[in-house]
């Protein structure tokens, strides 16, 4: 049932914690009385998996008391399977809302260094003057502009472009996702770009999101990884994690430029060792580095 | 990418059919993931299996970024498909409604293993096992 914009109605939402052990067999048992559509668990990576809370809907016009009828239920089941004893049943009320459109709530306009403004498409932003917008509509792929390593990217190419020609600047962006860093880039001056990414689900948010910023023509996208860059390029920018850059380290410093750079981000602090022995041992030097957080962006020249 | 995970959500829902409304409305929608794109994307990956529950798992990263991956049919689905029965018994302590070979229980759980959060093989049968004891499936042992 689709919100259409009647007034609100309620869903009862009854939540059965449950050992995980009986996990199946309470989803089993809810499809017969009738609600075969679950929340099976949800969980902070950290949780303890030994039990499961299920959450059940159950719209206010279907039944007006559906925690008695599932109760009923886990009764008779326990009969059979006492395992799935301890278990805590829970009702709320859930209003309904435009769950289409209201998960944008917590997506707002947000400015990254002096003059980059990250901004939802659907979103209005009172530019002041100077101000560069990238319209990021926020997909599957990482790259929203609401993460550390992707503003310490943001503000180091922000930073490397005032204090350049970037009109002459080739940029290769690796591991591109939403495109925000080639886009931001272009935006903010450079030349060209070429970005990759071993994902499809990114390589389509780039190609969408360049058309969605004008710079599409200035943009290349291809699915891969390092072995797609051609030739060398002025800036390199690549925010993964620390164990895959500095896998991909040899590759990396073969495609910078003689009076090039490489903004690697994504980095935790702990890590930033790693990554810039694997670009000494390329004879790239760390030139400068900046924290956030527990993210660290290290800059890399070939001299 | 440095992807840092903040929630793990499990759905059960209809392969090709899913929308907006609960659960995956309120499931997603507090953790800011774009619902309708997750509701395309799942749709397209399930189109030539409706008429069939399939879950999913979705990881929701700190930027609210998100990817899914989906899962093997409820235990409950692969226990009538193997007992070669149109449903489970509606009062399993007296009406059994079909059987399963041990082998087949094994089957069950090696394909649910990961699914299950199992940590042994033994304990992802112990789980089918109990599945079965709650649809009128018995072992044939």
């Amino acid at each position: 049932m689709f919100y259409d914009g009647s007034p609100m109605s309620k869903y009862f939402e009854i939540s059965i914690t449950v050992p995980s052990i009986a996990q199946e067999a309470i989803a089993w048992k809810l499809g017969e009385l009738g609600h075969p559509q679950l929340v099976l668990s949800e969980r902070h990576p950290e949780e303890a998996k030994d039990f499961a809370t299920i959450k059940v809907y159950v719209h206010e016009k279907k039944d007006e008391n559906p925690l008695a009828s599932i109760e009923g239920g886990l009764d008779e089941l326990a009969s059979v399977l006492p395992e799935i004893r301890p278990y805590r049943l829970k009702q709320a009320v859930v209003e309904e809302e435009d769950w289409a459109h209201s998960w944008k709530k917590y997506w707002h306009p947000q400015r990254i260094g002096r003059h980059v403004v990250v901004k939802p498409t659907w979103e209005t932003f009172e530019k002041e003057p100077g101000d560069l917008v990238l319209d990021i509509d926020p997909k599957q792929a990482f790259g929203t502009g609401t993460h550390p390593t992707t503003q310490l990217c943001l503000i180091e190419i922000e930073n490397l472009f005032s204090a350049c020609s970037p009109e002459k600047t080739r940029v290769f962006d690796v591991g591109t996702g939403s495109g925000i860093l080639a886009i931001a880039a272009i935006k903010l001056g450079a030349q060209s770009a070429l970005a990759v990414d071993t994902d499809p689900i990114a390589v389509e948010a780039t190609l969408e999101n360049s058309e969605l910023n004008h710079v599409s023509e200035k943009i290349e996208v291809l699915e891969g990884g390092v072995e797609k860059l051609s030739g060398q390029a002025e800036l390199v920018v690549v925010n993964i994690l620390a164990e895959v850059i500095a896998e991909l380290a040899p590759g990396l410093a073969k495609a910078v430029a003689p009076s090039g750079l490489l903004v690697a981000s994504g980095i935790i602090l702990a890590r930033a060792t790693l990554v810039i022995d694997a670009f000494s041992a390329e004879g790239l030097t760390l030139k400068s580095r900046s924290e956030m957080g527990d993210w660290v962006r290290l800059t890399f020249g070939v001299t | 990418m440095a992807k840092k995970v903040t929630a793990l959500i499990k759905l059960q829902i209809p392969a090709g059919k899913a929308n907006p409304a609960p659960p995956i409305g309120p499931a997603l929608g507090q953790h800011g993931v774009n619902i309708m794109q997750f509701c395309k994307d799942y749709n397209s990956q399930t189109s030539d299996k409706v008429g069939t529950i399939i879950p999913v798992e979705i990881t929701v990263f700190e930027d609210r970024s998100f990817s899914f991956k989906l899962k093997t049919p409820p235990t409950s689905v692969l226990l009538i498909k193997a007992a070669n029965i149109a449903k489970g018994s509606a009062t399993p302590n007296s009406a059994k409604v079909g059987s399963v070979t041990p082998a087949q229980v094994s089957e069950i759980a090696s394909a649910k293993m990961v699914d299950l959060n199992a940590t042994s093989i033994e304990a992802a049968e112990s789980m089918v096992r109990g599945t079965a004891r709650s649809m009128g499936i018995t072992i044939a042992e």
